[in-house]
């Protein structure tokens, strides 16, 4: 069929140039399991110990980073690999399949390399089939290895092989959602946004199943990601749900196909309208400019704080009957055992920090792409100084990511007063959330100053920090971590306001370092040359 | 006349790479300058350094009379660009963006912008991102013609626009001319050069080559020559200056250094001349020997 022409050689094509992508990431993966897998054998030797390691689970933590909790009565080895250690892999898995994806589809027409190839005897089907395929290569190789390297740690083969088979169907599900999302807009950026949107959507969905029955209820079934679990290995196994996967993909291909059989190269299928001839009063000045190019990343990313604080507020009055026995877990949430509330409410505040901080460096980092891409020059070249556009951007990320702070405090604040019947919450929330607020105005300022410093590192160094700062955070409240060590995630930093009192000192230290920071930075840059690309 | 750019024994390296090399450029009040030289001969690194967005790391750098790096805000009120290169945020029309552009400028002269749109044939309404690329220069053409900048530096500026749209552009810069204004303009079309230019520098690895007005600099190089004469001229050939003398029959064609052309012309009298044809090397040949490594043959000898 010519619709398909040339399919082989843009699949080799395209995992040549995945191939170190997916070797690095194979080699993690089944890396990973392969310790854990002796390591968890290990560590919870006896029923007892395995028991106690179910009760765990059976919490929102192990519910929201583990998997639904199925065979948690008889909790042994199989069930804990796969609820366990089984949604890093799904997760790693999906991310990857979803850029692989957008990259050899979307991006490829949006650079318009995908114009030199269709030019040539390339079917228009080509594109879609050959993303599909290098998914489907990455997928089977992981999954097939997963398989032998659990049947390999004395766990039964036919179990295995579902748990690998089920994860690779995964992955190749959220491959061929993405196909179709990669056909609607006209941006991969977009499609990557959208995509990450609706993983999320569905991470929730089962998230959200998995509270209401342990193992899952009738919401859990519509998220795809379930599905692998759902096949319940190691403890009463069942195929027929991996064949969900399969009615997905015959659903979603064809439905991407058509939609690119319907469209031209290059253009979304939503066609961009025209728009005013002529500026509004409103936008002028670069702090009109910065504000509108940020418009649609803050609004996403404050209604995800607005949902979060409502959704765990909501859950406040559930906490302390949950945790009250699982010293793990207590750690997580400040570790006072009598005042658990206040801890998780706490944590819950970190958390809209971190979101807080992904819209600050979202916002800094994005003076970078207009630097790089040329959006800069034409903007300085008239008589705007550097200081003044850079420090507007600046203002901006500040502004947008206090905005987030508040509003994500505000409404767990609304909702744990409602839970809790404790209207006096309501305004000690309000305000405790203005405790976090230094981290992500350190977070911008120490962005500010990397991309005054090193322009090529203005996008990549801060949310590798970000990361780290993360990394910390996460290990600090599974583990016993030296009090400097923790300290060098800023997430550590703020007292755990409304737990323990406030600390005036390490809050304006971090202001202090922001502002510095910030100044350093636009100092920098006042000196350097313009990097662009162009 | 005083200068608007002046640039002495600029240096300018990028990492190791020299990008430019001792440069020297001047751009006089009232005229328009064109700036040549082969990809990646620095035109836009000069540009750069014109516009403080990079800093030359030695040499002396005046325009409009002051310092592009350190009054870079205080001079671009009296400068408008268009990059070489435009770029645009893919959201906003181009009526916003020229709009942006202005109010960042400062003034807005409602009027003008409606007669460049016109004049250019612009749809103000599109999303920057659905336009092609010569559209997109558009918008920064527009932004920068209908300001009042006295100083106008144009990076290529015309390297997607069609013929009819390069006229326009032509009349334009003519009409910018005539209100006093300059204009550095750098470009890879000969043509345009010609029709606009008053003076001409000619860059090569970072080094100015060649600069003047075109007339200057056409002295600089050969003249062709077809005469028809009564009696055989070939003797010609030994004559100094003159070079590649063909004949065939009665008719000779032959270059002159223009340096000569006074004496050979006298010489070619004598041999009883019955038609002359005299032509000035085309920007083609003036071009093709200063861009070369070696100063090339001229090739083409077309009449212009
Ligand atoms: N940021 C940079 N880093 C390193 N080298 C650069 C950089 N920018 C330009 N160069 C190099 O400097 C030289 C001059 O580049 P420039 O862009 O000024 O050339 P140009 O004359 O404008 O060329 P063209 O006619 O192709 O536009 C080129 O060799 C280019 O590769
Ligand atoms: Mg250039």
């Amino acid at each position: 069929m010519t619709a398909f022409a040339a399919t082989g050689a843009l699949t080799r094509f395209a995992l040549r140039r995945e191939r170190a992508r997916l070797t690095t990431l194979t080699v993690v993966l089944v890396g990973l399991l392969a310790l854990s897998v002796p390591a968890l054998a290990k560590a919870y030797a006896t029923a007892e110990q395995q028991q106690e390691r179910a009760k765990l689970m059976r919490t929102p933590v192990g519910i929201i980073f583990g998997g639904p909790g199925y065979g948690l009565g008889h909790y042994t080895i199989g069930p804990m690999v796969v609820n366990e250690m089984l949604p890093v892999l799904v997760i790693a898995l999906i991310i990857v399949n979803v850029l692989i994806v957008i990259r050899h589809t979307r991006a490829e027409e949006e650079t318009g390399r995908a114009e030199l190839i269709r030019a040539a005897a390339v079917g228009r089907r080509a594109p879609i089939t050959s993303a599909l395929l290098t998914c489907l290569a990455g997928d089977v190789v992981i999954g097939a290895l997963t398989a032998l390297v659990l049947a390999g740690g004395n766990l039964p083969a036919a179990d295995s092989a579902a748990t690998g088979l089920g994860l690779a169907l995964t992955g190749l599900s959220f491959a061929a959602i993405t196909v179709v999302i990669a056909q609607v807009t006209a941006h991969a950026r977009t499609a990557v946004g959208l995509s990450a949107l609706a993983f999320g959507g569905l991470y929730l969905l089962r998230v959200l199943g998995d509270f209401v029955a342990p193992g899952g209820s009738t919401l859990s079934w519509f998220s795809p990601s379930e599905w692998v679990f759902q096949a319940r290995p190691y403890v009463e196994l069942r195929w027929w749900p991996l064949a969900l996967h399969a009615i997905l993909f015959v659903v979603a291909v064809p439905v991407a196909y058509l939609l690119a059989a319907h469209r031209d190269v290059g253009t979304g299928l939503v066609a961009p309208r025209p728009g005013p001839a002529v500026a509004g009063r409103w936008l002028s000045g670069t702090l009109a400019l910065h504000l509108r190019l940020q418009r649609g990343t803050v609004i996403t990313w404050t209604i995800v704080a607005a949902l979060l604080g409502l959704f765990y507020g909501g859950l406040s009055s559930q906490v302390s009957g949950m945790f009250q026995k699982n010293p793990d877990t207590i750690r997580m949430f400040g570790g006072d055992l009598s005042r658990i509330t206040d801890g998780f409410l706490a944590t819950m505040l970190v958390y809209v920090s971190i979101l807080s901080t992904i819209v600050a460096i979202v916002s800094v980092t994005r003076i970078r792409s207009e630097e790089r891409d040329g959006r800069a020059e034409i903007v300085l070249a008239t008589p705007t100084g550097r200081v003044r556009w850079m420090g507007t951007a600046l203002l901006t990320g500040a502004v947008t990511a206090t905005v987030t702070q508040i509003l994500g405090g505000f409404c767990l604040a609304l909702t744990a007063s409602g839970a809790l019947r404790d209207p006096g919450l309501l305004g000690t929330l309000s305000l405790a959330t203005f405790n976090y607020l230094p981290i992500p105005l350190l977070f911008a300022g120490v962005a500010a100053l990397v991309f005054g410093l090193f322009p090529r590192a203005a996008t990549a160094l801060p949310w590798a920090l970000l990361g780290l700062g993360l990394a910390v955070t996460l290990l600090s409240g599974l583990i016993e971590l030296p009090a400097w060590m923790k300290k060098l995630s800023p997430f550590n930093i703020p007292a755990l306001v409304p737990l323990q009192d406030v600390d005036a000192t390490p809050l304006l230290a971090m202001g202090g370092a922001a502002v510095v920071a910030a100044a350093l930075g636009l100092v920098a840059f006042r000196l350097r040359d313009l990097a662009a690309t162009a | 006349m005083p200068s608007v750019i002046e640039m002495r024994s600029v240096d300018k390296a990028y990492g190791a790479f020299k990008a430019l090399d001792g440069l020297d450029l001047t751009v006089e009040a009232g005229k328009v300058a064109g700036f040549l030289g082969p990809n990646g001969a620095g035109k836009t690194t000069t540009i750069r350094i014109l516009l403080g967005l990079l800093r030359a790391d030695k040499g002396v750098v005046k325009v409009l009379g002051g310092d592009p790096w350190s009054d870079a805000v205080r001079l671009h009120r009296r400068i408008s660009y268009v990059p070489g290169d435009v770029t645009l945020w893919p959201n906003l029309t181009g009526g916003q963006v020229i709009d942006l552009l202005a109010r960042l400028r400062g003034k807005a002269d409602r009027a003008r912008r409606e007669a460049m749109l016109e004049r250019f044939e612009l749809d103000p309404t599109k999303k920057t991102r659905t336009y092609s690329k010569g559209n997109r220069q558009k918008v920064a053409l527009v932004a920068a013609l209908a300001s009042d900048a006295e100083l106008l530096i144009l990076d290529e500026p015309t390297s997607g626009l069609d013929p009819l749209m390069e006229a326009v552009f032509t009349e334009s810069v003519r009409e910018a001319k005539r209100a006093g204004r300059s204009v550095l303009l750098s470009s890879h079309i000969l043509a345009e050069v010609e029709a606009l230019c008053d003076t001409v520098t000619i860059i090569r690895k970072g080094h100015a080559v060649q600069s003047g007005s075109l007339a200057d600099l056409r002295r600089l190089t050969r003249s062709t020559v077809v005469a028809v004469t009564a009696r055989d001229a070939r003797s010609l050939a030994s004559e100094p200056g003159v070079e590649g003398l063909v004949a065939e029959g009665d008719k000779v064609t032959f270059k002159v250094e223009n340096s000569r052309l006074d004496q050979v012309v006298r010489l070619l009298g004598e041999f009883g001349v019955r038609s002359l044809v005299c032509n000035p090397p085309s920007l083609e040949e003036l071009f093709l020997r200063q861009y070369g490594d070696a100063p090339a043959e001229p090739v083409l000898a077309g009449a212009r």
